[in-house]
């Protein structure tokens, strides 16, 4: 294999490989990103048998043929080399991978291209799914990743809940919906679908995979394709394919822990919440904060005691208050959150007691619900 | 030179109490029952699987103890009349005794209903010599509930322990620390802590038969014999015991552990062993106030090797249903083909239960229905004695 590519384009396959290659230091297949070059160009795979993703770009192939080797380390050269380098790759007999880049060269050790597993990432002829605006998917992924659960012992919430149903309209109903078991995060968009099957499609997008997911949509291309096939979701743009296979757990129901509304319901402008929030819970770390939140009439107080320092103490003026007098306590992180993935002026807080759930939502992004379970004072 | 008189007490780096009551279930039934004082008494089922929980010391000279099979028992002591046991009315009479323990002491380490360590350093201005202290504690005990302890002071646990066994019935035993080895080495290496029959035999082959021989033995050739175990015993027949008296409100974990009269085998005739342990444990965890966030299933087999899983528990809790849901799943992961001498359940990672804690979503409902029901259960144990709401499972 003998190809020439100037750096940047280089660059963009190998970002995209860097969440799915295993960073471990031993060249092994997962490890791996792997190198195709053929008359049509240059194509960059890399899989740890849960998550594939592959790329292809345009190069001049010199030589086609294949290579195999560590994916971090590759990339780690490729980013240092001077901005607007042309690169020259090219393989020996013993599976090295030789990058040349004006009077620099680098070696790196591979192994056997065919070891790459051949069915990394599925044929999708058969697959079924649609064709949509990734502006949309790239939003709702970005209100949902951040409440996803890393326990592993609950399986069914390592993923984000992808469900697609057929509308009326013949437009498609896209839900996103994530859980680790404290707060949940549901967003719904109806959005307009080419080459929809017209079929319910419900999956459990493992966390890594919605991860890449966000790093394919960053290309200039428009739309994504999302087909279903098998065990696996694979989802298309800007000339890369991401595989993830389902988490085949059930997901709890979520419509159940999602109140309709709450007695007490207050407006409160986002940046001065935020704002509060962010400096009464700065006086030092705690191991499980505690934010003590007292709604009383036209006022929140938000609190924080900390055992060492002291405690802090914020108000904030609402005008816009209804319900009964409530206090309760929070994870301050939960909050926070919430209001950093909205990014709307005000958020909306409705809860009815101190042990349930609590509902956050903006009137600016009506398909966003979030659910924030209070902490036991 | 000439000699100083120095109070003896100077010489005590730590005062550590063992206090054991004696005969406790029996002595429970004779003291309301007046019609049994006096005669031999087998605390247990009348059941041939069934095992003696505490014989009288009217029934001992007829050779019976506890964890005998009840059918030898009655063999042996014919005469003796079986008294099915009161747990939860033991387990009331035994917090009486604890709460007393806690007048004398803030470091209270209770090991069952019956006995317990008290570290008993620094208390002299308050209760004078060693000997007033237990003297004191054993006055006490008896004005509050009628019953008699024995009562063993030393250095550290493991001679306080041996003293209050030593004093056995109505007990009181000091060990001056000067006096430590000479109290130690005439006794049968079967009073080391840790070794039982399965030592005692290794101990024999080796030609120790007292502690002395084994305090004189050469400590590189009993590691290279008995392993740790070799270690520990030769610093116990030194009468060196660093552990501490330590309250389960400052422990870093609360466990139950008890060694079967019978072998057990298999998941199901396992589960009723930690059932009881994990009853125990939540009992414990919520009497010092806390939440406990790992659980611990520690199995011995008849072949002496110990197996541990641990799990953590999420949410952290203090119910026994919960730890025991825990502990069944870590049951799944062990090899349970060989039969298991000793099941023993521990919490750990523990919280105060007044933290804040974060609810499940999913399961916060429940679980405070389960809470509520915990503190039902607690006060009526507490007006009524422990065992007065038994759970369904043990009522066949």
């Amino acid at each position: 294999m003998k190809v020439r590519i100037d750096k940047a384009s280089l660059l963009v396959p190998l970002y995209r490989a860097q969440g799915v290659v295993d960073r471990k230091n031993t060249t092994n297949v997962a490890a791996c990103v792997h190198i195709a070059a053929d008359d049509v160009g240059l194509s960059f795979s890399a899989t740890d048998y849960e998550v594939a993703v592959q790329t292809e770009v345009a190069a001049e192939v010199i030589d086609a043929g294949a290579a195999l080797v560590h994916g971090r380390a590759l990339y780690d050269i490729v980013r240092g080399l001077p901005d607007g380098s042309t690169v020259l790759l090219s393989t020996d007999a013993n599976h090295r991978l030789r990058i040349e880049a004006g009077r620099a060269y680098y070696h790196l050790n591979g192994i056997g291209p065919e070891e790459f597993p051949p069915d990394a990432i599925a044929d999708t002829a058969g697959a079924r799914g649609l064709v949509c605006d990734k502006s949309q998917i790239e939003s709702m992924l970005k209100r949902t990743l951040f409440s996803v659960s890393s326990d592993e012992s609950r399986p069914a919430l390592n993923g984000v809940l992808l469900e697609i149903e057929p509308e009326s309209t013949g437009q498609v109903r896209l839900r996103m919906v994530s859980t680790d078991g404290h707060r949940l995060s549901k967003v719904e968009r109806t959005v307009a679908a080419s080459d929809y099957d017209g079929q319910r499609h419900r999956c459990i997008v493992h966390r890594r995979g919605a991860q890449e997911l966000l790093r394919i949509l960053e290309g200039s291309d428009p739309s994504v394709r999302i087909e279903f096939i098998g065990q696996n979701a694979i989802f298309s743009s800007d000339k890369a394919r991401l595989q993830v296979r389902r988490i085949e757990e059930n997901f709890p129901d979520y419509a159940r822990v999602i109140p309709d509304r709450g007695d007490t319901s207050v407006t409160i402008p986002t940046a001065a919440l935020l704002g509060a929030i962010r400096r009464v819970s700065n006086l030092g770390t705690v191991k499980d904060p505690l934010l003590r939140v007292d709604l009383d009439d036209g006022r929140i107080a938000l609190e924080m005691h900390y055992t060492d320092f002291g405690e802090a103490h914020e108000e904030i003026e609402l005008p816009d208050w209804t319900g009964p007098k409530l206090k309760v306590g929070f994870n301050p992180k939960y909050l926070q959150d919430v209001c950093n993935v909205l990014g709307t002026e005000s958020i909306t807080i409705e809860m009815s007691d101190q042990f349930s759930p609590c509902l956050v939502h903006a009137d600016e992004d009506p398909g966003a619900v979030f659910v924030v379970m209070p902490m036991r004072l | 030179m000439d000699s100083i008189d120095v109070p003896k007490t100077s010489a005590w780096s730590r005062i550590i109490m063992h206090a054991d009551m004696d005969a406790f279930y029996a002595a429970v039934e004779q003291r309301d029952r007046p019609e049994l004082r006096g005669k031999p008494l087998l605390i247990g089922m009348d059941h041939p699987r069934s095992v003696v929980t505490t014989a009288s010391y009217e029934a001992r000279p007829f050779g019976v103890g506890s964890a005998m099979p009840m059918a030898v028992a009655k063999r042996k002591c014919p005469q003796a009349l079986i008294i099915p046991p009161r747990i939860g009315y033991y387990s009331t009479v035994s917090q009486q005794i604890m709460t007393e323990f806690e007048h004398f002491s803030p470091y209270v380490e209770p090991l069952s209903l019956d006995e317990a360590f008290l570290d008993m350093t620094g208390a002299q201005r308050l209760f004078g010599t060693p000997h007033d202290m237990a003297r004191a504690l054993k006055q006490e005990v008896f004005r509050k509930v009628q019953l008699r302890v024995s009562v063993g002071v030393a250095c550290c646990k493991y001679v306080a322990k041996v003293a209050s066994d030593l004093g056995k019935p109505d007990g009181l035993l000091v060990v001056e620390p000067d006096d430590t080895l000479d109290f130690l080495h005439p006794l049968p290496i079967s009073r080391l802590w840790g070794v039982g029959k399965h030592g005692e035999g290794l101990l024999l082959a080796l030609g120790l038969r007292t502690i002395g021989d084994v305090a004189r033995s050469d400590p590189k050739f009993l590691v290279e014999r008995l392993g740790s175990l070799g270690a520990h015993i030769f610093a116990l027949s030194l009468g060196q015991d660093p552990r501490k008296v330590v309250s389960d409100r400052e422990a870093q974990s609360i466990g139950s552990e008890d060694t079967l009269a019978v072998d057990v085998r298999g998941y199901e005739a396992i589960l009723p062993h930690l059932l009881h342990a994990a009853d125990q444990v939540a009992w414990r965890l919520r009497r010092a106030g806390l939440i406990a966030h790992g659980v611990r299933v520690k199995l011995k087999s008849a072949s002496f090797k110990i197996h541990t899983r641990q799990a953590v528990l999420r949410p952290g809790s203090h119910n026994a249903d919960d730890l025991y849901a825990a502990a069944q799943t870590l049951l799944h992961q062990f090899d349970l083909r060989e039969p298991m001498r000793l099941v023993g359940l521990t919490a750990y990672d523990m919280r105060d239960q007044q933290l804040p804690v974060q609810e499940d979503l999913f399961t916060s409902a429940d679980r405070r229905k389960r809470q509520n029901l915990d503190v039902a259960v607690d006060s009526l144990a507490q007006r009524f004695g422990r065992g007065t709401v038994k759970r369904g499972s043990d009522l066949h």
